[in-house]
């Protein structure tokens, strides 16, 4: 067995979550871990799965079942990818909204060595003044943590946003 | 007594650290009539601090008796000038939003039970011994007077952040 990594994305419609898993249940794969979210009815899903499938085959299979969705799928092999690392921070970043927010703040998270393990971004009250917000869990080395609050503070000042950044601690109950 | 209009974010009022009240006067008693007066004109909520009307003092009102289910043991209105928080234990996570932060709710992590000391409007020290909602809410506008939002409190990028889905729906989570 192999895993295989499977997104596809398209214009929402009730259903295609059922037609894409009835797919891969039919091929004998087994989802493993996925995650959609709908965009301004955007759908966008990704999907690990164990399978025995080549690729190639199953995102021909995928496609023929879907068609009727116009779905664009693209399957492609998962493995020997280095495992995603605890998240070590919990940025937010709040504004009015303006072009670059999400470039110049990410840019200063790769800049500082930070990788981004999650990422939300919304746009609140859409009135005369929008507010954008983003939420970003980022996994840094421990001998970096200095240069990412400077990157991020510097960052930020020159977007003309607040921040606040904390240590995410693991708590066991 | 005057219902104020109650700032939104961006303004910079609420990102700042508001000044002490040191001895009640006649400014910050009115500060602290505007706030009760403009907490009880908004339809579910039930705290505001003076930052959210643009006033950059250390006072705050909360009245959690008004919610619809009132928390049993509560205070009833409280008006504290230069609030302390002096205690606070337990762990909680909750969904909270705010008044100045419209359209936004989010899950945070609140101490479950609070003691806070401050003055009255008529100069006197009072001590508030809270628990479960009313400690939160409390805790929420501590954290106006320090210039901190619901926003700089959320506890991960894809559980704690919800858009509200209507206006009307913010019920009783507003301060």
């Amino acid at each position: 067995m192999q895993e295989l990594a499977v997104t596809a994305i398209g214009s929402d419609r009730p259903g295609i979550v059922a037609a894409v898993a009835g797919v891969l249940r039919d091929r004998g794969a087994n989802v493993e871990d996925s995650a959609m979210t709908i965009l301004g009815g955007h759908f966008a899903i990704v999907m690990l799965v164990e399978s025995d499938d080549d690729p190639h085959d199953l995102r021909a299979a995928l496609t023929e079942a879907t068609a009727g969705f116009g779905l664009t799928i693209h399957v492609s092999r998962a493995g020997n990818e280095p495992t995603p690392s605890e998240p070590t921070h919990l940025l937010s970043v709040y504004g009015s909204d303006k072009p670059g927010i999400l470039a110049g703040v990410t840019r200063a998270l790769a800049d500082a060595g930070a990788n981004v393990t999650d990422l939300e971004t919304r746009l609140l009250s859409a009135e005369d003044d929008p507010i954008y917000a983003m939420v970003i869990e980022v996994f840094v080395d421990d001998d970096r943590q200095d240069a990412l609050t400077a990157a991020v503070s510097a960052a930020c000042e020159d977007l003309g946003v607040d921040h606040s950044m904390r240590r995410i601690e693991a708590e066991t109950y | 007594m005057t219902v104020r209009s109650v700032a939104r974010y961006p303004t910079r009022v609420l990102k700042g650290l508001a000044e002490a009240v040191g001895d009640v006067g006649d400014h910050a008693r009115a500060v602290a009539d505007d706030l009760v007066e403009t907490m009880y004109d908004s339809p579910g909520c039930v705290g505001l601090a003076a930052p959210q009307i643009g006033v950059p003092l250390r006072v705050f009102a909360m009245d959690v008796s008004v919610m619809r289910k009132p928390p049993p043991g509560n205070h009833g209105l409280v008006v504290l000038l230069d609030p302390e928080l002096l205690f606070a234990t337990g762990s909680e996570i909750r969904r909270e939003g705010c008044m100045s932060v419209p359209d936004y709710t989010c899950d945070i992590r609140r101490a479950t039970e609070v003691v806070v000391r401050g003055h009255t409007p008529d100069g006197s020290l009072r001590v508030i011994e809270a628990s479960g909602f009313e400690a939160r809410a409390l805790q929420h506008e501590l954290d106006h007077l320090d210039g901190s939002l619901i926003l700089d409190r959320v506890e991960s990028a894809k559980t704690d952040v919800f858009r509200r889905k209507r206006y009307a729906d913010r019920g009783e989570h507003l301060k």
